[in-house]
């Protein structure tokens, strides 16, 4: 009996992150329609935006969304899971996506909006932090082996991913509705 | 006792987002460094299954572009295809002229030249075109041009490697002529009013339509029997002594590109 209350103190905050109140189940509800939705358009619209093999990805302004508004850990777990999903379509290094979206979830949330009050400036930074982030983990590991040189890796394939990111991000701030900062 | 066991729960509550990313990027690594695990292939398995149906359901959205891209290209062959047969069928047309050319030319005695129009008028009615043989091809001044159609006209001017030449249709240009078939002799001119006509023919000789029109002996430039056109009219006038006989040159002149220059004829040698 001692041990199972011993062990339920040392897990207890574990098991509350989990916690499904109702009110969490309808936020993950909510979440996991949201990224179902962006995950269609990115398979769907985002590929008619690229630009020499270059795409916006979407899925991370929804990690975005979750870390600002919820904090690291709902958008690393976030992150993370989404991660899975999108490497079992899109690469061949399973858990590469999850790995970047892991630590972009954690930069998003570390600036949430609980710690630092909006501007457009802010939600600027927040937006090119986290998706520089993602950019430089998964593109780092991706072309690790092709010898291409950092330079060329960073100008040919961070820079320009990290760039098309950031303006779809102002641009779902401008659309979803109350940005992507929600409310207060 | 109690004090420890809420300890560790500040600590981990306080930290948990670091020790969630830890955790996430461990299990991320995992899978990283596992992805030949059969345990990995069938869980990706799994979730390619049903991204694949997903895709599917939306691939409408995919094909509108693919299918603007069909268009595109579709287009691009159907041009390219259009410029290939256009091509093929100059190639089929200069080699049938190029046939007609030889032909004449082993028929006729005359020594040819053979010559390519190099530029041309953009007139309605050309009265001359540049060819590309000169002095160092042995072309002099006034030697005739023809083709298989008949007469062209005559050599003008005449440079080292280029020469002019004077056509039918310049109103400068006349030549004498004949009609082949009962050899009523006349001057070939042409007038912007009338278009080619054959002149000084007395008005009672009988012109048909359709009856060939040659060059004369009495020419001093060209040789009996050149082809010059077809009778396409005649008019008779009361109070003249001549009648008025249009012809239809057999020759496009518009559409010159080969020529040939009659460089000596028998019995006229230039």
């Amino acid at each position: 009996m001692m041990a199972l209350k011993i062990s339920n103190h040392f897990a207890a905050p574990f098991f509350g992150l989990i916690k499904f109140e109702l009110n969490l189940r309808m936020r993950i509800a909510k979440y996991f329609l949201m990224f179902v939705f962006l995950g269609l358009l990115q398979t769907t619209l985002i590929p008619l935006l690229s630009i020499k093999d270059i795409y916006p990805d979407l899925l991370l302004v929804g990690v975005i969304i979750a870390g600002i508004r919820h904090g690291s850990t709902p958008a690393i777990l976030a992150g993370c899971l989404v991660g899975f999903a999108q490497d079992a379509a899109v690469t061949q290094l399973y858990g590469l996506s999850a790995l970047a979206k892991s630590a972009a979830g954690f930069v998003a949330g570390y600036f949430s909006r609980e710690k630092v009050k909006y501007s457009f400036q802010v939600m600027l930074s927040v937006v090119a932090a986290t998706a520089l982030t993602n950019s430089i983990v998964y593109q780092f590991v991706f072309y690790f082996n092709a010898n291409l040189g950092l330079g060329l890796t960073f100008f040919r394939y961070i820079l320009p991913h990290f760039i098309y990111t950031v303006i779809v991000g102002v641009i779902v701030n401008a659309v979803w509705p109350g940005g992507l900062w929600g409310k207060s | 006792m109690k004090d420890l066991l809420e300890r560790p729960n500040l600590f981990f509550v306080s930290k948990r987002e670091y020790f969630t990313l830890i955790a996430a990027l461990v299990v991320s690594l995992y899978f990283l460094f596992n992805n030949d695990q059969p345990q990995i292939d069938a869980m990706r398995g799994f979730l390619v299954e049903r991204y694949g149906w997903l895709q599917q359901k939306f691939s409408w959205v995919r094909k509108i572009r693919a299918l603007q891209y069909d268009d595109t290209e579709l287009r691009r062959r159907a041009t390219q295809m259009m410029l290939e047969n256009s091509q093929l069928r100059e190639a089929l047309l200069e080699n049938y002229r190029l046939r007609q050319m030889l032909s004449y030319r082993e028929r006729e005695p005359w020594t040819l030249r053979a010559a390519r129009v190099v530029t041309k008028e953009r007139d309605q009615i050309p009265v001359s075109v540049t060819i590309d043989l000169g002095s160092v091809d042995g072309v002099q001044r006034n030697m005739p041009v023809v083709t298989p159609g008949g007469l062209v006209g005559k050599i003008y001017k005449v440079f080292p490697h280029k020469s002019i030449v004077q056509l039918m249709l310049d109103r400068n240009f006349s030549v004498s002529a004949r009609l082949q078939r009962n050899r009523v002799h006349g001057i070939v001119i042409w007038s912007e009013d009338s278009g080619l006509e054959l002149t000084a023919v007395p008005r009672n000789s009988p012109v048909l339509i359709g009856d060939a029109v040659v060059t004369s002996d009495s020419s001093a430039l060209f040789p009996a029997g050149l082809r010059v056109g077809l009778v396409s009219d005649t008019l008779v006038d009361k109070t003249s002594l001549f009648k008025s006989i249009f012809l239809r040159p057999e020759v496009e002149f518009s559409q010159l590109e080969e020529v040939f220059v009659i460089i000596s004829a028998v019995g006229r040698p230039h």
